[in-house]
């Protein structure tokens, strides 16, 4: 209702430094990935003819069944890391949210592995998953649960599992922060009156608690779910999308079509699928957050 | 708190198991880093492992922190570069980042402007990677801190903002309408009123912009070739991947590197915490 | 307002008559209607958002030294209108003049206002000498000289001991002083209060009034004061406009907005207990102008009008409403005899205040309060002689409910 003199041209000059930075960055090379995916385009030394090839690149993308798997894949990546971050960050806040004696030095422990960098957590869990002399090996051996070393990140059925263990580790705090956060905003007198009328943890928790913090969770799944979709750097530095292309996600795929076989082409419109499918998940974000606080 | 039940004896006990579980969960790949910096390569080779060191091996700090071998070089240059390269693109997302939450908070910009922001860094970067590459070429800026700066300026700004924005949004508003009618403008307002009342807000936006500007990998691998632009966890990538077989020096490595964020993390818990929170819980 | 072009121009040369405007009947020029002397000029300000018309063709103008207080129910737009003046919210049409110049476009920060606002808005990250100096730094003021004048206004305000706390160190009413002295240091053309009193307790509010009228006798300075309590505004003005709905119901001193409300909504607002409205007929009978009021109970009361304007003759066996205040309805005989008529009438209920005995009577089908002397001894059911006062009686349309 109140708008100030002079509102609309500050409004301008305050947005420049922020806009021309985003535009310059983010925007136009999206128009930029965006026409390319309908070209020829290679990347060349040489000066190159391009030329408009219409859906082509697309048509061939959606029939290239190594693409749609690593598709699969994401997805799996996306789906998997995201349930387990949300269900161990669920229930480790239900359990910081209890008393008892050193609770504040547990709240502080849990933020170390989401502060340890990705890459760091990347090297961590590929040195203690090393099929020789690795960490997991040699617990597991001494606890008498393998007979003999195993090659964790080597064995195609069980590589893409073993990584999302990594991420899971690294990602699961931000979960129980926020639902910890949200937690505490959870009325006491609702749960005790809910208690009064007999109804036994499992249903309070189901009943109660769990509708009164899923808004804020809501946000915090699709985030990380458009977080774990692009997930990239792990990948790198844990399997290189081996074995068997076990672990190629999208992001990976598009990158080596551009770095690796210099089709900035085909690899546009790959990078234009990734960016849809993120969309549709951005998308889930706007919802989610409006419906936390009808603001954005 | 005025729950004053006291818990069942075996509750109890199945809390503090839970307690020890998750706190084996997330300490044990920590300290087991930490151990095997500091253990000697005979003792991480052995089968199965020697999991106390049995002799303390602090050979390969000081390895890394001495700038006169390779290796040292490699590390300490990477180092330096993270921390030009997070603290200027934090710096510069922290000013754009307020200048902008104002306009969105106070001068009506539009939400649908904001939420084109924050979408600029949901979509995965392998969409901007390419045409960025060629126009950092065509500028001759590949492989330099300031093409890293921008990019991750771009990466920090959408956030910064709404950080701020959720901060400016609860102060009352009738205090910047004050200053105006004593005669203040807007950046005098900002400088004077606004920014002292918030500086825990944008503490914790200046934190958080500089974890995560020290945790990127994707846009530095691309646009950094050698010391003088490689951020730390493109030297961590290489130093795993390359010819180092031991692995207490790629431990050591991931141990230092995560020294600066783990500090932060922890003295500013409370900060970063309700500053990363604070976005979802409370709008 | 049909023809407000022609309105905007009659309001710069003459009174605005009763009958081109619907509302703001009695507009009425301070006693020395000198121009030079003009302050502030309002002229056909309305404020829109998007469908909501919340300020609908406002004109006002007051005069140096002048206390105008917007008063009106929450929602009125009184402080949008406030706001308006000092530059916070941008006006859909019409012109906002200070000293004679047009500062409707003008930035606030250059409009040399200062104002005073209702959740005190100090900054929370100075102290009180860095709050009042504020205004005096943003102007470049040199050191000396804004540490003299922080100390002149500390000293006139009592906040001299207090000086380097910060706010939150301060109670409500200390608080208030640092706003205040926030706004006086710069000796602004304006004081804008925003119901600066609204959030004391019942007691510092009193004395906080007293205080703020003492500062306006003292230093003069001319005030624009929103306040939704209408008896601050009756002490504090010396000029009242009523707001309802985004419209004035009325402007003028605070005698005249008391004594002779320009329509029902102002007679009910102003005056507490509220001015009894009551269903009466007019009768024209050998010239003398009679009014009948109906009663229940027993013979409608009927008394001589003789002060009756023609507007009155003229609803001749019709209609209208009357109003008397409480006080015209009393067990005391009225100052003036010739304007007074006296008749028994029966006590509904009573309620004592110490000071007054409010006495509820049935009169034209509606309650109606009269106010008794504090020691009158009468109680609920009793017959009491009652004197009415019509010095000071109004007459309503029941149609348009304006003043006759």
């Amino acid at each position: 209702m109140r708008s100030l003199i002079g509102a609309k041209q500050q409004k301008w000059l305050l947005l420049a430094p922020a806009l021309t930075v985003l535009a310059l960055i983010s925007f136009v090379p999206f128009v930029q990935t965006l026409w390319l995916s309908f070209s020829d385009s290679e990347i060349s030394a040489l000066p190159t003819v391009v030329s408009f090839i219409g859906l082509e690149n697309y048509i061939y993308a959606l029939t290239d069944p190594d693409f749609i798997d690593s598709l699969g894949r994401t997805l799996y990546f996306t789906f998997v890391s995201v349930g387990a971050e949300v269900i161990l960050g669920v229930a480790v806040a239900l359990l910081l949210n209890q008393q008892f004696k050193g609770r504040t030095l547990m709240r502080a422990l849990i933020i170390l592995p989401w502060a340890i960098p990705t890459i760091v957590n990347a090297v961590t869990w590929r040195l203690i998953y090393n099929p020789e002399y690795g960490a997991l090996n040699s617990l597991l051996m001494q606890l008498g649960i393998i007979g003999e070393y195993q090659s964790w990140l080597g064995n195609p059925d069980v590589a893409m599992n073993m990584v999302i263990l990594a991420d899971v580790w690294k990602n699961f705090p931000l979960v129980a922060y926020v639902a910890l956060a949200a937690l505490q905003t959870v009325p006491m007198d609702m749960l005790n009156a809910a208690r009064l009328e007999g109804a036994n943890a499992w249903r309070r928790f189901f009943k109660i608690t769990l509708p009164w913090i899923i808004g804020p969770l809501l946000v915090i799944i699709v985030l990380r779910s458009v977080e774990a979709f692009r997930v990239f750097d792990i990948i790198y530095v844990m399997t290189r999308g081996g074995p068997a292309n076990q672990t190629k996600t999208a992001s990976f795929y598009v990158y080596q079509e551009y770095f690796s076989y210099l089709r900035s082409g085909s690899g546009s419109s790959y990078a234009i699928i990734v960016a849809l499918i993120s969309i549709i998940l951005i998308f889930g974000y706007y919802k989610a957050a409006k419906r936390q606080n009808g603001s954005l | 708190m005025h729950s004053t039940i006291k818990r069942p004896r075996h509750l109890s006990c199945l809390l503090y198991a839970s307690l020890t579980l998750l706190a084996f969960f997330v300490l044990a790949p920590v300290l087991w880093l930490l151990l095997m910096s500091l253990s000697s390569p005979t003792d991480l080779t052995k089968v199965p492992l020697q999991w106390i060191p049995s002799q303390w091996d602090f050979s390969r700090y000081a390895l890394l922190l001495d700038w006169q071998n390779g290796s040292g070089k490699r590390f300490l240059a990477a180092m330096l570069n993270s921390l030009i390269i997070a603290t200027s693109a934090s710096f510069i997302a922290l000013v754009a980042g307020v200048l902008a939450a104002y306009a969105f908070s106070r001068r009506n910009a539009s939400m649908l402007l904001m939420f084109a922001f924050l979408a600029t860094i949901m979509m995965p970067p392998i969409t901007y990677i390419l045409p960025l590459y060629s126009a950092f070429s065509e500028l001759g800026i590949l492989n330099t801190k300031v093409s890293l700066i921008i990019c991750y300026s771009a990466m920090l700004i959408p956030f910064a903002i709404w950080l701020m924005k959720t901060n400016i949004d609860v102060l009352p508003e009738e205090i910047e309408h004050a200053a105006m009618i004593e005669g203040a403008g807007t950046i005098y307002t900002l400088r004077k009123v606004v920014l002292p009342i918030i500086l825990p807000a944008i503490g914790a936006t200046a934190m958080l912009s500089f974890l995560t500007a020290w945790d990127e990998f994707f846009y530095a691998l691309i646009f950094s070739s050698d010391l003088s632009a490689k951020t730390i966890p493109v030297a961590i990538a290489d130093f795993s991947a390359g010819r180092v077989t031991d692995f207490g020096v790629i431990a050591s490595v991931g141990v230092l590197a995560s020294v600066p964020p783990v500090l932060i993390a922890l003295f500013f818990q409370r900060f970063i915490v309700s500053g990363l929170v604070g976005g979802s819980v409370k709008g | 307002m049909s023809d407000s072009s022609s309105s905007f121009i009659s309001n710069q040369v003459s009174d605005i008559s009763p009958v081109q405007s619907s509302t703001t009947q009695s507009q009425r020029r301070g006693s020395s209607a000198d121009q030079d002397d003009v302050i502030l000029s309002i002229r056909s300000l309305c404020k829109s958002y998007f469908d909501a018309e919340i300020l609908q063709d406002i004109n006002l103008e007051i005069n140096s030294g002048d206390f105008l207080v917007l008063v009106g129910p929450s929602g009125c737009g009184k402080s949008t209108l406030l706001s308006c003046i000092g530059g916070l919210t941008d006006v859909t049409s019409g012109e906002i003049f200070c000293r004679g110049k047009n500062i409707t476009q003008l930035d606030p920060a250059k409009r040399d206002i200062a104002m005073v606002f209702q959740s005190y808005a100090l900054f929370p990250n100075m102290t009180v000498a860095q709050n009042i100096g504020f205004g005096l730094e943003v102007r470049k003021v040199p050191a000396a000289e804004r540490k003299q004048k922080i100390q002149q206004v500390a000293e006139i305000l009592h906040l001299q001991p207090l000086l380097d706390r910060t706010p939150a160190q301060l109670s409500g009413g200390q608080r208030q002083r640092v706003a205040m002295g926030r706004a006086l240091v710069r000796d602004p053309t304006l004081f804008l209060f925003d119901e600066p009193l609204s959030n004391l307790d019942a007691k510092l509010r009193l004395s906080m009034r007293t205080e703020i009228k003492h500062l306006h006798q003292r230093l003069g300075g001319t005030m624009v004061y929103v306040t939704h309590d209408q008896v601050e505004a009756m002490t504090l003005a010396s000029k009242i406009m009523v707001l309802n709905q985004g419209r004035i119901q009325q402007f003028g001193s605070p005698e005249e907005v008391y004594k002779r409300p320009a329509n029902t909504f102002v007679a009910e607002f102003m005056g507490s207990p509220a001015m009894n409205l009551i269903r009466a007929k007019v009768i024209v009978e050998a010239g003398a102008v009679k009014i009948q009021i109906h009663r229940e109970d027993r013979a409608p009361l009927v008394f001589i009008e003789q002060a009756a304007t023609d507007a009155l003759r003229a609803f001749n066996n019709q209609s209208v409403i009357i109003g008397l205040r409480p006080e015209s309805i009393s067990d005391v005989a009225a100052r003036d005899p010739q304007r007074s008529h006296s008749a028994e009438c029966r006590i509904e209920y009573i309620e004592g205040i110490g000071s007054d005995v409010y006495a509820t009577l049935k009169l034209g089908g509606s309650d109606v309060i009269s106010r008794l002397h504090g020691d009158s001894n009468v109680s609920a059911g009793d017959r009491q002689q009652l004197h009415f006062d019509l010095s000071n009686i109004s007459y309503f349309d029941p149609s348009s409910q304006l003043r006759i």
